[in-house]
């Protein structure tokens, strides 16, 4: 394709755009519509799916002892857990430091604790796993087979809610992918539709670009073009409302303590992913026109 | 320059619109197609620059065969063509100017050239004083000497008229057909199609249809 046909294409194509008045409107702003549906739960989706992954690396097993055990017992355990295939580390709480950590946790309400008389928290084991051990069958697997250990008063592990928080997630992206993709399409048909008005618009023009002799080339491109145009720039326009929501959003969550203290991180999407949106985009306009170029502008 | 041998056109499957058509026109011939409506004039037209195959037989345009031509051919042969119809097919939203420029435009010329040329073209048809204005300002004669003007503007080496003076009043219709003999005493091989045999002349080279069948030809022997 020559250089002349894509300056004129181009030039016709932004020409056109500034034509097609609400239709072209319309077509941007479903593709960005469409896009920022999809935009939200991939955002959601994968700064949950951070989090998640972070607390996976923090996947922790609290085995609670018996009280009364032995030093001699207490070392035996904790040479067949340090033993343990899947055990990454090991800490041993006592009872009193465990109730200290409890008292903390109260926070002013220790006093709820004084008519006690007593300390009613165990002993524990807390155990870090390796990574190929996080696996909820794993998991299981291991605090099945702890719990008939000797000393052993109960095992317990955090990680059932995180295999639900993943299985949301999972459920988020399937949901924003099908609806995205759903808008998508009608994209293309809205896309489709600009065109093929343009094109109506513009009969008496490419039919005597036809008789004059215009390659077919000359006559479609700035449609195809047209359609990619609409496609970018929707595309474009939805990142741009993304990234500026999630920076208000940002802007909002930053003033609870949890993120001040470091302990929630969000991050936007991700370059790879902000550069396959805008060529979705184009690929998107782009056969919206193809659409319109094929049914309309033939031989 | 354009030959047909045994061409015949079909539309529908079988509505006959041309039956076994032979022609030869020579360069710089000026040819009368004649006939009733519904003859096969615009037909024979529409073969000759590629807007519709031939069912059978051959066209050999400036020694390409039309029948066999591939889409950007075609875009080719039209090069060297000028059309011109009945109902001038003029940009509406365009000034005569415009609508020539487009064409050059289209056709990769450069500002100077298209300037040249379309100045060339309007002063051909006498229409330089009414560049600027569109067709809907113009009178029906003058919006159909801008079309020659527009088929004239890409230097063709044939010009094809399909009932060229079919909408206009018989003044008007004599001032188109001496600015078509004017074009073909210049060189350009023309072929006029009309209903009307008041628009050609004794000498014409005229060839008459009926039912998609030449009947008649006058001025030169048919071509065997």
């Amino acid at each position: 394709m020559s250089l002349s046909i894509i300056r004129y294409s181009l030039g016709e194509a932004l020409r056109s755009l500034k034509r097609s008045g609400w239709g072209g409107f319309a077509s941007i702003g479903a593709i960005a519509a469409s896009f920022l549906i999809i935009g939200v739960f991939l955002l959601i989706s994968s700064n949950l799916s951070l989090l998640v992954s972070r607390w996976k690396e923090e996947v922790q097993v609290t085995i609670f002892l018996r009280d009364g055990l032995s030093s001699a017992q207490l070392g035996s355990l904790k040479k067949s857990l340090s033993e343990e295939p899947g055990v990454r580390s090991l800490s041993f709480i006592t009872k009193e430091q465990a109730l200290s950590d409890f008292k903390k946790d109260l926070q002013g309400q220790e006093g709820l604790l004084e008519g006690l008389g007593y300390n009613p928290l165990p002993a524990s084991f807390e155990l870090q796993l390796k990574e190929p051990y996080q696996s909820p069958e794993m998991l299981q697997e291991l605090v099945k087979r702890l719990k008939t250990w000797d000393g052993v008063e109960d095992v317990l592990y955090g990680q059932e809610w995180i295999e639900q928080l993943t299985l949301i997630i999972r459920l988020l992206k399937l949901a924003g992918m099908s609806l995205g993709g759903l808008l998508l399409l009608a994209s293309i048909l809205i896309v489709s539709n600009t065109i093929r008005l343009t094109i109506f618009s513009r009969a008496e023009e490419i039919d005597l670009m036809r008789l004059v002799g215009t390659s077919w080339a000359y006559i479609r491109t700035p449609f195809l073009l047209q359609g990619i145009l609409q496609g970018l720039i929707g595309a474009l326009l939805s990142l741009l409302i993304l990234f500026l929501s999630f920076r208000l959003i940002l802007w909002q969550v930053n003033l609870a303590p949890a993120a001040s203290y470091g302990l929630i991180q969000f991050h936007f999407l991700r370059i790879p992913q902000q550069f396959f949106t805008v060529i979705a985009g184009a690929l998107i306009g782009g056969g919206g026109g193809l659409l319109s170029i094929r049914r309309f502008l033939t031989a | 320059m354009i030959q047909l041998f045994h061409v015949s056109k079909t539309y529908d499957g079988d509505i006959p619109a041309l039956i076994d058509i032979n022609l030869h026109v020579r360069k710089g011939d000026l040819v009368f197609v004649t006939g009733p409506s519904g003859a096969g004039k615009t037909t024979l037209l529409r073969l000759l620059y590629g807007d519709a195959p031939p069912t059978g037989g051959q066209i050999l345009v400036n020694g390409r065969n039309v029948a066999w031509s591939k889409e950007n051919e075609i875009s080719l042969l039209r090069r060297s063509m000028g059309i011109i119809f009945q109902d001038f097919r003029l940009l509406k939203d365009r000034s005569a100017y415009e609508n020539l420029a487009f064409v050059c435009r289209i056709l990769g010329c450069s500002k100077a050239e298209e300037r040249r040329k379309v100045a060339q073209a309007l002063a051909l048809v006498n229409l330089t004083s009414k560049a600027h204005l569109t067709p809907f300002h113009l009178s029906g004669g003058e919006q159909q000497r801008v079309a020659v003007a527009r088929a004239l503007v890409h230097d063709p080496t044939i010009l094809l008229a399909d009932e060229p003076a079919g909408n206009l009043d018989p003044v008007q219709a004599q001032e188109v057909m001496a600015l078509l003999r004017e074009i073909h005493l210049r060189g350009t091989t023309v072929l006029i199609a009309t209903h009307n045999p008041k628009m050609c002349q004794v000498g014409d080279r005229q060839i008459r249809l009926e039912k998609g069948r030449i009947v008649e030809e006058s001025g030169v022997p048919l071509y065997h």
